[in-house]
């Protein structure tokens, strides 16, 4: 059993962006000294404070848009932690320089990266980086595909859609081998048994579903693993917001959110654990508050 | 959603053993492999719960998952 945490390197309001790196620095070295088997780095672009006339805004700010940069800092101040990207977002990026920087990480880390890709759901990135949100799913096959012929082939020749390469040696190798684990994202529902076919290890996570409906795509997963023939019963990893303080009121006082979560909405709507047990006469501050972090 | 309800259904939010029980059960009911947790969703915690949450779910909560 894999017990993890990711990071997304958030930073709050009033903080500055040198202090939620150095933050982010201390959790994995926590990560690293407390036992913990592994740290999952998020990708998140143009996540600035979201400002009402800034569509761009994410809501929480982060500054972890490169993983891969992050994942080589952190191997460096570490011994022991795997590293993750919780995950690389492949339809972004040229899947040769993502194989060639994610072998890297894998080879300064010595065997401690966990490759976690997926296409993401916002396609507010895609924007960014004029890439189509509607080719999002067959981009990400492709680069998924090059990337690990990438790793594998002595020689590298590849007719895509969207890549076309002949006779590449790609270098360096993965300090693993054949190449790091794979593990992708699903976030939508029919991802899952695409997942299951490819017979890969699943991330996913409680936003936007219960647990029955994430125990219901699990099931289509585990179906359509079994029904390509792979062996064993697939590898699910899940994200799941965890506090942990001494006691359950500690660990569960928070305010009364706005009246109606709207799921889908996540991260941002959902209550965080709050320093402070709220009096009736706080409530209109609080939800001030989480109104402007929005 | 009220907050009771997600912390009954979406949140791991409590004392050591509430938070074990609780991922114990996740990981029985769902088959997992691995356990992510995200630590400061919202990002409404000082850094000093943040990583005294870590330490207790590292030291407290891990070793009843494994």
């Amino acid at each position: 059993m894999h017990v993890a945490l990711v990071m997304e390197c958030d930073y709050r309001q009033g903080r500055t962006q040198e202090e939620a790196f150095s933050e982010a620095f201390t959790i994995a070295e926590a990560a690293e000294n407390c036992g913990l088997d592994g740290v999952w780095l998020a990708e998140r672009h143009f996540a600035t404070h979201r400002r009402p006339t800034d569509p761009m805004g994410a809501g929480i700010p982060s500054v972890v848009s490169v993983p891969l940069v992050w994942a080589s800092a952190i191997a460096a101040r570490s011994e022991r932690l795997r590293i993750g990207t919780g995950v690389s977002v492949l339809p972004l990026c040229h899947p040769i320089r993502l194989a060639e920087e994610a072998a890297t990480v894998d080879q300064i880390s010595r065997g401690r990266l966990d490759f976690g890709v997926g296409r993401s759901g916002f396609a507010r990135a895609y924007e960014g980086y004029g890439i189509p949100y509607g080719e999002s799913r067959e981009r990400f096959q492709e680069a998924l595909d090059v990337i690990l012929k990438a790793w594998t082939d002595d020689r590298l020749t590849y007719e895509g859609k969207y890549f076309r390469c002949e006779n590449l040696c790609v270098m360096p190798r993965p300090y693993q081998q054949p190449h790091p684990p794979i593990r992708v994202a699903a976030t939508t529902p029919d991802t899952f048994p695409m997942i299951g076919r490819m017979g890969y290890p699943l991330v996913t996570g409680l936003r936007g579903f219960d647990i029955p409906e994430v125990a219901q795509n699990l099931k289509r997963y585990r179906e359509a693993w079994h029904a390509a023939g792979h062996a064993g019963n697939g590898n699910v990893y899940i994200r799941i917001p965890v506090y942990v303080a001494a006691t359950d009121v500690q660990g569960q006082r928070s305010p009364r959110p706005a009246p109606c979560v709207p799921i889908g909405a996540w991260p941002r709507t959902l209550p965080a654990p709050r320093r402070a047990v709220v009096r009736p006469s706080q409530k209109s501050a609080w939800r001030g508050a989480s109104a402007s972090a929005r | 959603m009220t907050y009771e309800e997600l912390l009954r259904d979406r949140l791991a939010y409590g004392s050591p053993a509430t938070v074990s029980q609780k991922l114990c059960h996740l990981r029985d009911e769902l088959g997992l492999s691995g356990v992510i947790m995200e630590a400061n969703v919202g990002g409404q915690l000082s850094p000093e719960q943040v990583l005294n949450s870590i330490r207790l779910y590292a030291q407290e909560v891990a070793p009843s998952l494994r």
